[in-house]
């Protein structure tokens, strides 16, 4: 393996040599690369550099950040790419923010969680089916990698199945998606399979809109299939899904470059996937340590130890604009404000009739002052909704 | 990790090879007086330091108050002096959670200026959990029961070796916090190495102003690790401080590097370097509580109602003290429903205000009055 800007993880401990020379492809690593100075996490063994490229990043004309360095990692299987990673990051840190990947908020796709919407912090992760085209729109290390598979005639599936993040804060993002060929999941339905649409596996619904207006439910964490048919696709992209939460900790932890603290990250739809839970790991970890050192007596020990283990990775939950907000809070207001409203008005007038009158009146204006001051508050308000904007990076293949 | 690399930070792609299992953070945690450059490790996070040799003389565990439900393990604390013979220059003191957690760490008094007057307070960031500020102020060298582990020891450290510390610290720190982690650092400096300079700046800020602006970015980038390779920060009040930071001097490396490699063209790489020249540190307002947007809101709906509700009132009952009358019971019943609406919304509602409680973390000695 060729060394350039390596560093090594040996019994745990960074030993770092650099050199200078670009990447090149054909390089094999495993368990964690470092992209301009943030750790992108790999799952299972052997991964072979197959592409690696800088793009600039349309609209962004007024922000200096260097450039997008991008790389792909081929994991090949009797000369098959069976999967691949696509790491995008920038090269100078900013000051104001990377926005939130358009993925974040898709209700099309085959799933979408937000894990962090606040202004400037985001992290979200989604599940997409992704056709495998290469064209001049596509991610420089893409267009390397499609190169590097043709001149060692490795095959591809025409379909992937994309498990994706993006984690971004005031200075830096780093977008990593990992494309899957749907084989690994090992039924043939599902490998044959070239329309793993949310339509088709879990069929038409208003679910973005059923979710945001019942916010405070959690979303289930496996969705039933359209019909019978599609029962194993269904299934196989739920296992996707949860795989995707699994990864949701170590994705944040390589943003962080504590990646050596990870234990070993499986593949989806293997069962050590079914066991993975890095944050938990990690939390235990950091208990037990202080425990054997004696900071923490035995029943503190017992009590933290406790409360990280009911913890889950909390999901935002998707966000709502301010014009959404604006209705529901002044739907709410009107609803709630009704019978006090009417009451006083009734105890003063001592008349149903004057009191109705007064009250009608009272409502609609209410309802337009209420609508415009609210509407106000949340786009200029000292809490105001959000201003991130998408950021759409350059891809590999096509998301469907 | 104690030495510093030195090497540029332009990071183009590195391939780690790890053949450990498991979770493998350093067991072993530095041995008191263990010399540092560049930065410290304090429980997974890099803590900057000023150039110079530091010494570790502390070491300690505390329990955040505040933070009952969380299973955060402990807060470590370390100490660290920099020392001209016998006299302490400075000392660093960092405090950090064990455990990453998930709701996110409030914020510290410091950043809000309530209960302490502090010369100057920067929030560079107050977005949901996410906290970041600067804060400058004088500390008493004080050591008493109540002292942090961690303080005490650190005294006990510079007694035994007969070091000198100074009455009172100049001191600039941070309170830096994500969902998972807190990191609170604070930097204090002999007055005496103030020297000459003295008389300059604006004698209430402690000539510390434009060195917290600076060191807010190897603060941050030490938060994500990302300290190799980056030149420590000079020791305020040197003429090496008043030059550009190490951090401007990274990115336009990394910007001709990416020239020369291709990756900009002349065009894109001139505009770039303009933009970095002139970038400023982003700062924001301290965050307005719960409460007091409830307060303002509704405070603004009582204001803005109270000419429209008299008007329909008045034209129901065409009596103008009848209508008086109703808009004071309007008045009070819409008050108390709209403040409790509101509360309800920004507590529990789809976009709720993360509140972020002050959170007390271990400080060495005791802010001046």
């Amino acid at each position: 393996m060729s060394c350039w800007f390596i560093a090594c993880l040996a019994a745990g401990l960074a030993a770092e040599a650099r050199g200078a020379a670009p990447p090149a492809a054909g390089d094999t690593g495993e368990r964690v690369i470092d992209l301009a100075g943030k750790q992108v996490v790999l799952p299972g063994g052997a991964w072979i550099v197959a592409g690696h490229g800088f793009d600039q990043v349309p609209g962004f004309d007024d922000v200096a950040y260097g450039a997008i360095e991008n790389v792909v990692l081929f994991r090949v299987v009797d000369s098959r790419v069976a999967a691949f990673v696509l790491a995008q990051r920038n090269v100078i840190a900013t000051e104001r923010g990377w926005g939130f990947a358009p993925e974040c908020h898709r209700a099309d796709l085959l799933d979408s969680v937000v894990y962090d919407g606040a202004d400037g912090h985001s992290f979200c992760g989604f599940v997409a089916q992704v056709a495998t085209t290469v064209d001049a729109g596509s991610a420089a290390a893409w267009r390397s990698a499609a190169g590097f598979a043709a001149g060692r005639g490795l095959a591809m599936p025409a379909t992937w199945l994309m498990a994706g993040y993006r984690r971004n804060n005031l200075t830096d993002t780093l977008d990593v998606r990992y494309y899957f060929d749907p084989a690994l999941a090992g039924n043939p339905a599902v490998a044959a399979n070239r329309d793993l649409s949310r339509a088709r596996i879990y069929g038409a619904s208003t679910k973005s809109l059923v979710e945001r207006a019942m916010f405070w439910r959690d979303k289930p964490d496996r969705e039933p299939p359209a019909s019978p048919a599609v029962r194993a696709e269904a299934d196989a992209v739920n296992d996707l899904r949860a795989w995707l939460g699994h990864m949701r900790y170590a994705i944040e932890v390589g943003f962080e470059n504590r990646a050596d603290e990870l234990p070993a990250v499986p593949m989806p739809w293997t069962p050590a996937d079914q066991a993975f839970h890095p944050e938990l790991s990690v939390r235990l970890a950091g208990l037990e340590q202080l425990q054997a050192a004696k900071v923490l007596p035995p029943q503190e020990y017992a009590r933290q130890r406790a409360i990280a283990e009911e913890l889950s990775a909390p999901a935002a939950g998707h966000r709502w604009t301010a014009e959404q907000l604006t209705v529901v809070k002044a739907m709410t207001d009107q609803v709630s404000g009704a019978v006090s409203y009417f009451g006083s008005d009734l105890l003063y007038t001592g008349s149903i009739q004057n009191a109705s009158q007064v009250w009608a009146l009272d409502q609609f204006l209410d309802a337009i002052r209420y609508t415009s001051l609210e509407y106000a508050w949340q786009r200029l308000g000292p809490r105001r909704l959000t201003t991130d904007q998408p950021v759409t990076l350059r891809e590999a293949g096509r998301v469907r | 990790m104690a030495t510093h690399p030195g090497l540029p930070a332009i990071g183009v792609l590195a391939l780690l090879l790890a053949v450990a299992s498991g979770a493998s953070r350093a067991e072993v945690p530095p041995a008191i007086g263990t010399s540092f450059t560049g930065w410290i490790d304090v429980a997974g996070k890099q803590v900057a330091l000023p150039e110079g040799d530091w010494t570790l003389v502390a070491r300690g565990y505390s329990r955040a108050p505040q933070m009952t439900t969380d299973a955060y393990g402990a807060i470590e604390t370390v100490i660290l002096f920099r020392q001209d013979h016998q006299l302490v220059d400075a000392f660093v003191a960092a405090s950090r959670n064990v455990v990453p957690i998930e709701e996110g760490w409030g914020t510290a008094n410091e950043c809000l200026g309530e209960d302490v007057e502090l010369p100057l307070i920067v929030n560079y960031d107050a977005t949901g959990a996410h906290t970041f500020c600067g804060f400058v102020g004088a500390v008493r060298n004080v050591v008493t029961s109540d002292s942090p582990s961690a303080w005490r020891d650190a005294a006990s450290y510079g007694k035994a070796q007969e070091l000198v510390p100074a009455r009172q610290w100049s001191m600039a720190g941070y309170r830096l916090s994500d969902r998972n982690d807190v990191l609170d650092v604070r930097y204090h400096f002999n007055p005496v190495l103030r020297g000459a300079v003295r008389g300059k700046g604006d004698p209430d800020d402690l000539g510390l102003v434009d060195w917290l602006e600076s060191m807010r970015e190897p603060v941050r980038i030490g938060f994500y690790n990302g300290l190799a390779g980056l030149a420590p920060m000079p020791m305020p009040w040197t003429a090496a401080a008043g030059g550009p930071s190490p951090v401007l001097t990274a990115k336009l490396e990394q910007l001709a590097a990416l020239r020369q490699g291709g990756a900009l063209d002349e065009r894109q790489y001139q505009a770039q370097k303009a933009l970095l020249e002139k970038e400023k540190a982003r700062s924001v307002n301290a965050p307005v509580s719960n409460e007091t947007l409830s307060l303002m809101k509704t405070t603004a709906e009582a204001v803005t109602a109270a000419v429209p509700t008299y008007l329909g009132n008045f034209l129901v009952l065409q009596d103008a003290s009848f209508a008086a009358q109703l808009l004071g019971i309007q008045t009070v019943v819409d008050f108390a429903h709209d403040f409790g609406i509101e509360w309800a919304w920004n507590s529990y509602g789809p976009q709720r205000l993360r509140e972020a409680p002050t959170i007390e973390l271990p400080v060495a000695g005791a802010l001046a009055d």
